[in-house]
């Protein structure tokens, strides 16, 4: 028997509009003391991770641990049904074949259930492997959100060079090139602050397309934590306060001929 | 990417091995359909009978040029038998052409010295790389070194350590290797001028070597009314030598096909020369593909860089694959599961 209830329904709700443009299908994997999902879009180019903690919730029970396939279009389609105040509740048999999703509303007023189809993925189990970052940079999700859109505007692809100077995200395309440099900003609100870790200078090119899916994240959070090293992909965090992450990978372009 | 070759026999004796290598190595195109050759020499009874493990390398060479193939070498034998190996290897791009045909002679007439060579011909690295789903030159390479690693192991040999010369990241390489051939206990040493530093890699440096410069010296071109002007006189193959400029720039005849199969036509100098000079075509379906996003060789994937952490779904040992008519496979002609 699985079920968790959070009273900040919403959270879920965004989780899952965070991921939908990105992956298809994916499983949900509930432990004793958290939830987790991990998939890679169809390319195999990026892979978002997702981690809540039992603690974050206001209830949360896992028996057993299941893995819950589900499909992501459908999942959010669901919860289009919730509102943003509602709470929702998970549940699922042990052997289920479907999921529970309740939506209560603050007033207890109305509530309201749904399953959801379930299915079965094939899953190969792939780890991360833990790497030290060479810069980690943090600022706020919103200008995050922002550069890569004024970015596309330009190009497909994308150069973050991380060095002293500060972190800059460079295009360029057709009609032109663009720039924008972030320096560190020891801002009084936290939130807007641009914090720039550095070791080594590291400069690496993306797909924008990606990275725009990304930032389909920013209203879960106020941060968001950019950590790279040369030649391995980047990670992109968004932090979920005192309840988990939500972490995009996205493997680099490197340039064969070089 | 699936590999091309699952298996390559080895060779019955050395007489038989050098004898194969002069046909590989010489006169145009050797292999069946667009798969270029596998060669692996004979295995040495020490190899086969070792007791402090078998060391072996794999280097390649002309990954660069824009004409010509691109060749693996691979050099193996027995820690027992080191002091019977040749002396005096190092980076064969370091040693002048005629001190590595002396190496690799001495190679050859080393009885306790294994050796695979496989070669990629220019079509073949140029048709994977255009293909709707490219197949990069890294994975490419990647494979090409699995395919002679796997041959060597069929054939017998408990491999102890390989050390091979990167191809990208040599992180990423190596955990890519252990899970390709995980339960062999091979270590690998994927490093960066491994060629320079380890006498296994410089060996098989030295076979891949000699073996490209003699397969491109020698090329017939397989066109039949393909007549080069300047003959052979393309220099290394590379796009910054200028005899290799020439050439290209006096042999674009055809202004259609332009090339001959020995030059690599998803390499940049190639593709501009084509847009400049051959015939403009406009392949309507080519514009954009299903995504609305045009694939991008460059862009690497994210399974480079995970560890597999449970068992291995599939394992390809245990799967059988049913051979198929060799019509089929000669036309590259298969099932799919979705219409592109």
């Amino acid at each position: 028997m699985f079920e968790a209830r959070l009273t900040q329904g919403k959270i879920f709700k965004q989780l899952i509009e965070a991921l939908k443009d990105l992956v298809q299908d994916a499983n949900i994997d509930c432990s004793e003391d958290e939830l987790s999902i991990q998939a890679m879009d169809s390319s195999h180019v990026s892979l978002v991770q997702v981690n809540l903690q039992a603690g974050g919730f206001d209830h949360f029970r896992c028996d057993r641990t299941i893995s819950l396939g589900f499909n992501s279009t459908n999942m959010s389609k669901i919860l289009k049904c919730a509102g943003n105040d509602d709470v929702i509740t998970l549940k699922a048999e042990d052997t289920a074949d479907a999921l529970t999703l309740m939506f209560e509303s603050p007033g207890q007023d109305r509530i309201a259930d749904f399953e959801l189809k379930l299915m079965d993925i094939d899953a190969e189990p792939l780890g991360i492997p833990d790497t030290e970052y060479q810069c980690t940079i943090r600022m706020p999700s919103g200008e995050f959100q922002r550069i890569i859109r004024d970015l596309q505007v330009l190009g497909d692809t994308c150069v973050i060079s991380c060095t002293k100077e500060g972190v800059r995200f460079s295009v360029s395309g057709d009609l032109g090139t663009g720039n924008v440099l972030l320096r560190n900003n020891a801002a009084e609100k936290e939130e807007d602050q641009v914090i720039i870790e550095m070791e080594e200078p590291v400069e690496l090119t993306f797909a924008l397309r990606y990275l725009n899916f990304f930032t389909k994240a920013t209203s879960l959070g106020g941060s968001v934590i950019l950590s790279m090293s040369p030649e391995v992909p980047v990670v992109v965090e968004y932090p979920i306060e005192e309840f988990g992450h939500i972490k995009y990978y996205l493997a680099p372009k490197i340039d064969d001929d070089a | 990417m699936k590999r091309v070759l699952s298996s390559s026999k080895p060779c019955s004796d050395r007489e038989e091995a050098c004898k194969r290598l002069e046909q590989v190595s010489s006169g145009g195109r050797v292999g069946q359909g667009q798969t270029g050759p596998m060669l692996l020499s004979d295995i040495p009874k020490s190899c086969l009978e070792s007791k402090s493990g078998v060391v072996l390398g794999i280097d390649e060479a002309g990954r660069g040029p824009v004409l010509g193939p691109m060749t693996y070498g691979c050099a193996f034998w027995s820690r027992d038998e080191e002091d019977l190996i040749p002396k005096g290897f190092t980076d064969s791009k370091q040693l002048d052409s005629n001190t590595r045909s002396s190496l690799f002679s001495s190679i050859q007439g080393c009885p306790d010295m294994g050796f695979v060579l496989r070669v990629l011909h220019a079509s073949e690295i140029s048709n994977n790389m255009l293909r709707a789903e490219p197949y990069n030159l890294n994975a490419q390479s990647h494979n090409a070194a699995m395919d002679m690693i796997q041959a060597v192991l069929d054939a017998g040999v408990k491999i102890d350590t390989a050390y091979i010369d990167t191809v990208g990241m040599p992180d990423a390489y190596r955990m890519k290797l252990e899970r390709e051939f995980r339960g062999h206990d091979i270590t690998f040493v994927v490093e960066k001028k491994a060629d320079a530093n380890y006498a296994p890699c410089s060996a098989a440096s030295v076979v891949a070597k000699v073996s490209r410069d003699s397969i491109t010296e020698s090329w017939e071109f397989s066109e039949p009314d393909f007549e080069p002007v300047n003959g052979n006189n393309y220099g290394s193959g590379y796009p910054s030598d200028p005899k290799c400029k020439a050439w290209m720039e006096a042999n674009l005849t055809d202004k259609v096909f332009c090339y001959p199969d020995f030059a690599r036509f998803s390499w940049g100098p190639c593709r501009q020369a084509i847009k400049e000079n051959g015939v403009k075509v406009t392949w309507k379906a080519e514009e954009e593909d299903a995504n609305g996003e045009k694939e991008d060789a460059n862009q690497t994937k994210m399974n480079m860089f995970l560890q597999s952490v449970g068992p291995k779904k599939n394992d390809a040992s245990q799967v059988k694959k049913r051979k198929r008519v060799e019509f089929f496979e000669r036309s590259k002609l298969r099932v799919v599961a979705r219409v592109v």
